[in-house]
């Protein structure tokens, strides 16, 4: 379980629930049913969108290297980090 | 995990990347342990740093080892002589022997090609800080034309991104979303 409860979208500012509506409509899908790496930043959806938008270009951009090699090397990297998720 | 699965990978090559990632942290913490300087491409220059003198004159059960190795390092990196993290294990020649078939065993061509899993290699060891092994694992791709310095600065910022979202996921303590995964579920086609 969480340490931190998931915020939820009606207990947000107008603002902050506009940034992340327009976060999930990025990821083609609602608040509701955000990831839960994006839905435990936020309580702060400043973070999430900069967080979001370093992945793009981190990572999700496809670049020289092929998708399955990136995905591979995340997968690697979170099990040398001890990482469920 | 479902992710390469989803582009196609199965359980034999999911195995195939936890290799990877226990074995470079394996060898990372043995090359940082003994405070090995890096030495590829170039042999290492200033002040010694090591803890033992991996110079000295191995015994003679390793020399065939070391002479593979020899061999391997002149094709696969691209160098002429071997690197020190071999030399310093062959004064015990069957701890050479085995961490070396071990290696060429967990980077060799399998469900991921070479090129991957020297990046996959290169990505670990960045994120494990070990100057030693990122040097090396560049150079390995560097030297199959795999790596430039382009592609080596997009595993970097690959590897940013994984220490973030690791960071976000431990620190939330967030649950695995998947578990108790078979690949045949989650193939390419299939309707998860």
């Amino acid at each position: 379980m969480p340490t931190l409860r998931f915020v939820r979208p009606e207990d947000l500012s107008a603002d902050d629930r506009a940034i992340l509506e327009r976060l999930a409509k990025r990821r083609g899908t609602t608040i509701e049913k955000l990831s839960e790496i994006w839905l435990a930043q936020a309580h702060w959806p400043a973070l999430v969108e900069a967080n979001l938008n370093e992945s793009a270009q981190a990572f999700m951009q496809i670049a020289r290297l092929p998708m399955l090699t990136k995905q591979a090397m995340h997968v690697a990297v979170s099990m040398s980090n001890a990482c469920e998720f | 995990m479902v992710a390469v699965l989803r582009l196609g990978l199965r359980e034999r090559g999911v195995t195939e990347i936890m290799a990877i990632a226990e074995h470079v942290a394996s060898v990372v913490a043995a090359a940082e342990g003994l405070r090995l300087r890096p030495d590829v491409p170039r042999e290492a220059a200033g002040d010694a740093t090591e803890l033992i003198d991996a110079r000295r004159e191995p015994p003679g059960e390793a020399r065939q080892t070391l002479a593979e190795i020899a061999s391997w390092s002149k094709t696969e990196l691209g160098i002429d002589h071997v690197p020190i993290f071999w030399r310093a294990l062959a004064s015990r020649p069957r701890l050479l022997a085995s961490v070396w078939a071990k290696h060429r065993l967990v980077l060799g061509a399998g469900e991921l090609d070479r090129s991957a899993k020297r990046a996959i290699a290169l990505a670990v060891a960045m994120n494990k800080r070990s100057p030693y092994w990122t040097g090396y694992f560049a150079q390995a791709g560097r030297s199959i034309a795999a790596f430039d310095d382009d592609v080596i600065l997009e595993i970097a910022a690959a590897t940013l991104h994984y220490a973030s979202f690791n960071t976000i996921s431990h620190g939330m303590m967030l649950d695995a979303p998947y578990t108790d995964i078979v690949a045949a579920e989650f193939a390419p086609g299939s309707e998860d």
